[in-house]
């Protein structure tokens, strides 16, 4: 220890004790000056006293239990009775004391608990009494015994929870003016709630290095109060054994055991889940407070996952985006990619109708200009010579508004990107993740054709990550060479294994003929290929041959890509013709970036409608400025075949509209209108072709299955699986457009 | 240049109707002939002509034309007159006028002067110590002032080049002009899509 230490302690003892004279001169009661009390409330101060005195027993009125906390009895002879703070609850057994008191609407304040993690029990804020106990014990580790009688609302359990209060405030910094959590940090909370208003710690302050987990987590790791909930959700449920403990008593850190960023696609969690302001979002940092931000409950766009996400807004801006719960489809985690995109919604931005000149270069022109325009040539061109393409991104009603006017325009070459050519829209078990995701949690063999669902779809993959730790469920994986985080088989490459599993040469077979609940998990990047209808039958017979589609269980899975995909099968946007861009005079791209127009002629004339200036704009000869779903209400369908919709969190940017309105707009000026024109017009319209989209909030499941497919000869080539994304961050025109998706691109993928 | 221009001040008032249409015309020769100078220091030869802008300040002269055609003076007699400043000289589109004025006016400003001077007004006449037409030259000296004054900052460059550009060059119609009316028999959709997205 240094002098300079020495020197402070000594001149703060000295400093404390003219303190303490002066108190006691006013108080004069110096024979409490060294024992003074921590307890605020003076009853505590001799807790173990007050708690042998006879108390009379009150009895709760019952209370609703906590957060919709649910009582699910496996088996009904297991279940036992406890009795919280003096009220009976019925539990199942297994439950942990404090599973017990969320039943019973009691809440017990809690650091390291997380109900979707392992049990650590090393924050001991979660204390209560229990009858007979000679110490308070730790709730969170616990179980609940038969006729227990806890009690959290004793002399004892206070006493407890403001000790511990006290030992995790000592070392945590008083810096929550400065910190991005403070107004929804759980130390916070819990220290004006349970803690007491004065501490006794004089010492210094420990403080920890900061460490660099990568371009979205910022870490200030004094901060820390060593819950492990990263470490725990690190490790169980993102997969990867990046972060750590180090150390014992007070050297002990978080951190990654060699200097090394963390590397998961769900990486962002972990903010949402520490409880202090150790782990924050460093592209928020400094930017709002928590209670400026204005709600919007929406959901996700980048995949075909639909997660359920809240949008916190403040003015024009998106600032933040949150998770929101919902237990069948993404928990309560989200991907990065989801967490981290919305920078993109503010960069690269659309904002005026514009044509390009005989210069190349685009003028803004006002909304009648450019829709005369494009009315226009659309008459001009022979009705077989229209194409409209509907992006990854688009809404049931924007497509089904685009595929109303093209067929008024006489053409039906209308499709969705990613669906492939002749994309089968007649059996929705052919494109629907038919066992749903929380299905998938029973399986116990899962085959994986052509699809990573870890970049794909990182809420799936989560999924089967927790399905692979619960259950032992044996992973097979036929596709390019690539890194799961669960235990995983690679079967093969391509078609050739496919093959040998149908015509049951292959080892896995076995695993797949004894499994309960076998599911088959085919990549929608399959539709791509040429030999598509062949692959799909060879996976029908391996369905066949492990008995994959019962009457009870439905395990063959369609992994999809985009947002848009499922509506638009379910809708019908089915093209005509196979190779319609080739002979296409008047192309109508709606958000479409990623369709392949280098065989489009060179006379062909491209409209593109969308809000961000993406690959197609450079073909464009006119741009009408779209919104995007931040800035709509719209329907989705997820992969799985659950409708949501969108809500508008923010205003649209500059002189843009609303999809299907831009495109109701030009079906009058071209002469042809559509019958609607409001929302609830178009959706009555969506509800002749597609009543299951406007359920909203609801899986509507496949009701046919694969049987009644014809049988296909066409001929499969060897060519092996591609892996249907690059590059997880960026998939989209909107995460193309987002800077913190780059910087993850550049520092990230490279390390893998 | 500016101090040429700020020397030469309006006197407070005209005597008779046709010594204002005098100002007013000295006002348009001297407006005219700043222009090459407020082109050069304003650097607005790519964006406009000097014949486009000497027929901007003939425009926002002749906007105010119907100012030279006085309506009735206020009635004399009590029981007519208007009680409140914002109903005095209903009969007649003054307000309007001034408030409809070039965009060198700001509105707020010159409402609030035009309801100021007509409470006067109003008391004098009541008072019947006012001769009938000095009422309405005032408001042309007003005006004239007004633009002295604009041309004045515009010279001193207290304008600056977005502005002249924003309210001479493009006018309130912004960047995209939309002349036509060719509204006819479309849809309401049409119409309100026209205009915003939200509807």
């Amino acid at each position: 220890m240094g002098f300079g230490v020495l020197a402070l302690r000594a001149s703060r003892t000295s400093s404390a004790i003219n303190r303490c004279f002066s108190v006691s001169r006013i108080f004069a009661n110096p024979s409490n000056r060294h024992s003074r009390s921590i307890a605020s409330t003076p009853e505590l101060r001799n807790a173990e006293a007050a708690a042998e005195a006879p108390q009379t027993q009150e009895i709760h009125p019952p209370r609703t239990p906590l957060a919709g906390a649910r009582v699910h009895f496996p088996k009904p002879e297991d279940a036992i009775e406890v009795f919280v703070d003096g009220f009976p609850v019925t539990i199942p057994k297994g439950m942990t004391v404090l599973q017990a008191c969320e039943v019973a609407g009691v809440d017990i304040p809690r650091f390291c608990y997380h109900s979707r993690l392992s049990i650590a029990g090393n924050c001991r804020m979660c204390l209560v009494e229990v009858e007979k106990s000679p110490k308070p014990v730790a709730s969170c580790a616990m179980p609940a015994l038969p006729g227990m009688k806890i009690k959290t609302d004793t002399p004892v359990a206070k006493k407890a929870r403001e000790g511990v209060m006290e030992f995790l405030l000592m070392n945590h910094p008083l810096d929550c003016p400065i910190c991005d959590q403070g107004g929804e940090c759980d130390l916070q909370d819990q220290s004006m709630a349970f803690g007491s208003d004065r501490g006794r710690f004089t010492d210094v302050k420990r403080s920890v290095v900061d460490k660099n987990l990568g371009p979205l987590v910022k870490t200030v790791m004094t901060r820390c109060i060593q819950c492990t909930r990263c470490v725990r959700f690190a490790t169980e449920v993102a997969g990867v054994q990046d972060l750590g403990m180090l150390g014992r008593g007070s050297g002990e850190e978080i951190g990654t055991y060699v200097e090394k960023l963390m590397t998961s696609e769900l990486s962002g969690n972990v903010i949402d889940i520490c409880p202090v302001g150790a782990l924050t979002s460093k592209p928020f940092a400094f930017k709002a407070r928590n209670w400026e931000l204005k709600a919007t409950e929406t959901i996700d766009v980048t995949d075909a996952v639909g997660s359920n996400i809240r949008i916190d807004s403040r003015g024009l801006e998106v600032m933040r985006i949150i998770p929101r719960l919902n237990e069948d489809i993404n928990e309560e985690w989200i991907s990065d990619k989801t967490r981290f995109c919305y920078d993109g919604l503010k960069r690269q931005r659309l904002n005026d109708p514009m044509i390009r000149g005989p210069d190349g270069r685009f003028k803004s022109v006002s909304w009648r200009d450019a829709l005369a325009i494009v009315a226009e040539v659309a008459l001009q061109v022979k009705p077989e010579e229209i194409v409209g393409v509907a992006g990854r991104l688009s809404d049931a009603e924007s497509m089904i508004a685009l595929k109303d006017f093209l067929n008024r325009m006489g053409s039906n070459n209308v499709w969705c990107e990613g669906n492939g050519v002749r994309p089968n829209a007649d059996l929705r078990s052919g494109y629907l993740l038919n066992s749903s995701i929380s299905g998938l949690e029973k399986a116990d063999v899962f085959l994986l054709v052509g699809t990573q669902p870890r970049i794909e779809a990182p809420m799936v993959n989560a999924r089967i990550h927790k399905t692979v730790r619960a259950n032992h469920a044996k992973v097979g994986y036929i596709g390019p060479p690539t890194d799961f985080n669960y235990n995983c088989k690679n079967l093969g490459t391509g078609p050739q294994t496919l093959l040998e599993i149908a015509e049951g040469r292959h080892p896995f077979c076995s695993a797949l003929l004894a499994a309960k609940n076998p599911a088959i998990i085919v990549g929608a990047g399959l539709f791509e290929r040429k030999d598509k209808d062949s692959i799909l039958s060879v996976i029908d017979s391996i369905a066949k041959l492990g008995n994959v589609v019962r009457p009870d269980w439905n395990g063959l899975n369609f992994l999809l890509l985009h947002a848009a995909q499922a509506a638009s099968l379910d809708l019908g946007l089915v093209p005509e013709s196979d190779n319609s861009i080739e002979s296409a005079k008047f192309l109508y791209l709606m958000g479409a970036d990623d369709v392949e127009l280098d065989e489009l002629p060179s006379d062909a004339f491209v409209v593109y409608q969308g809000h961000h200036g993406d690959r197609s704009v450079y073909r464009a000869n006119v741009i009408l400025p779209a919104s995007a779903f931040s800035e709509k209400e719209g329907t989705y369908e997820n992969t799985e075949g659950c409708s949501q919709q969108t809500l508008p969190a923010v205003p649209t940017v500059g002189d843009a509209r609303d999809d299907w309105k831009i495109i109701r707009a030009l079906s009058e000026v071209a002469g042809v209108c559509l019958p609607y024109d409001n929302l609830a017009g178009i959706r009555s319209r969506i509800s002749v072709v597609a009543p299951n989209l406007l359920r909203v909030d609801e899986r509507e499941p496949a009701l046919i299955h694969t049987d009644l497919k014809p049988d296909c000869q066409q001929k499969m080539s060897t060519e092996p699986f591609s892996s249907a994304v690059d590059n997880f961050y960026m998939t989209d025109s909107i995460t193309r457009a987002s800077k913190i998706m780059a910087q993850c691109s550049a520092s990230l993928l490279s390390k893998k | 240049m500016a101090f040429v221009v700020r020397s030469a001040r309006v006197p407070p008032n005209s005597a008779t109707f046709e010594e204002a249409r005098q100002r007013t015309l000295e006002f348009f020769r001297k407006a005219c002939r700043s222009i090459p100078t407020i082109m050069q220091i304003h650097n607005l030869e790519d964006v406009v002509t000097i014949s486009q802008l000497r027929s901007t300040i003939s425009s926002e002269i002749l906007k105010r034309a119907h100012i030279t055609n006085p309506k009735d003076p206020p009635r004399r007699g009590g029981d007519s007159l208007p009680t409140s400043p914002d109903g005095a000289n209903d009969g007649g589109n003054f307000i309007p006028t001034m408030q409809s004025g070039a965009g060198a006016l700001k509105e707020g400003k010159t409402d609030k002067r035009v309801v100021l001077f007509e409470t006067i007004v109003v008391y004098t006449t009541n008072t019947s110590m006012r001769t009938t037409y000095g009422y309405f030259d005032m408001v042309i000296d007003m005006l004239l002032f007004k633009g002295f004054e604009e041309l004045n900052n515009i010279l001193e460059q207290a304008k600056q080049r977005h502005h002249l550009i924003g309210q001479y060059v493009i006018g309130r119609e912004g960047l995209v002009q939309d002349h036509r009316t060719k509204d006819q028999g479309i849809s309401d959709f049409l119409k309100n899509f026209y205009s915003s997205n939200y509807f």
